[in-house]
């Protein structure tokens, strides 16, 4: 049965707060496939139109560059940049999720957490 | 290893209590994500502990927790940590092989033994720990 509406916010806003409780990530969203924010969690201001058309650009080239190589599709997409990370996720119907975290991040538990959060933010989005 | 041994006991468990709620999800039980988020942070926290106590112990550089040959905990001091992550992951690979061909049983520990240092790694979980010491130093008397 699906979720009210009001719950199934609550408990997506809820894994996106446990994102960015770990150590060095600033920032947690969910986009969709248009390249629009549909929830976010930040530690600071940032642009959330830009943040999310840059998500879907970066993630539909990585999805390319799998499929070039015969890889097919894409699980995880990191930048690592000169002050920190960021890491995509895809979700299912078209949605991704986002983190962004600055360099004291610890890769290994950001990309862990982020692997175990995903299976549930897929129920949550009626995947 | 005794003082290690207790500490590593105190993760473990942590560790058995998380794949004990993913085993139940596997068997189809209706196992709440969020008592399974709760368990994966007291994991963490606990490895983090740990990570930060085997470092303090006299004789010992640092220690990192890793998971997939990525950092998950690091502390001390090392050169670079995210080297001695990824070095612990292929350890327990070579470790691995080289106890399957052996028929040595499960692997526990793998100790890399050079000139002028030491790195033992041992599994707890999904994670990797691995201890940076001088070659001079004793980590059973460090850890014990």
């Amino acid at each position: 049965m699906a979720l009210p509406r009001a719950e199934r916010n609550q408990r997506i806003e809820r894994n996106l707060a446990d994102l960015t409780a770990l150590r060095g990530v600033t920032t947690a969203a969910i986009v969709d496939g248009d390249g629009f924010v549909t929830h976010i969690r930040r530690d600071f201001e940032v642009d959330t139109d830009a943040l999310g058309a840059a998500v879907q650009i970066m993630f539909s080239s990585a999805q390319r560059a799998a499929e070039q190589v015969g890889q097919e599709s894409s699980r995880l997409v990191v930048s690592e940049n000169k002050d920190g990370l960021i890491l995509l996720a895809p979700l299912t119907r078209g949605f991704v999720l986002v983190l962004v975290a600055d360099a004291s991040a610890m890769l290994g538990t950001v990309r862990f957490e982020m692997k175990e959060t995903v299976p549930e933010l897929n129920e949550l989005f009626g995947g | 290893m005794h003082w290690l041994a207790g500490e590593f006991e105190a993760v473990a468990a942590r560790a058995e209590a998380l794949a004990a709620l993913r085993r139940r999800r596997a068997a189809g039980e209706d196992v709440p994500r969020r008592e399974e988020a709760r368990a994966r942070a007291a994991f963490r926290d606990r490895l983090g502990e740990l990570v930060e106590a085997v470092s303090r112990r006299p004789g010992v550089l640092g220690c990192v927790a890793a998971h997939e040959g990525l950092l998950v905990a690091a502390a001390g001091d090392a050169p670079d940590f995210e080297a001695v992550a990824a070095v612990a992951q292929s350890a327990v690979l070579s470790g691995h092989d080289a106890a399957d061909k052996l028929r040595l049983g499960d692997l526990r520990q793998v100790l890399v033994v050079g000139e002028r240092g030491k790195l033992a790694v041992l599994r707890v979980g999904d994670m990797t720990v691995g201890v940076l010491a001088p070659e001079e130093v004793s980590l059973a008397a460090a850890l014990g």
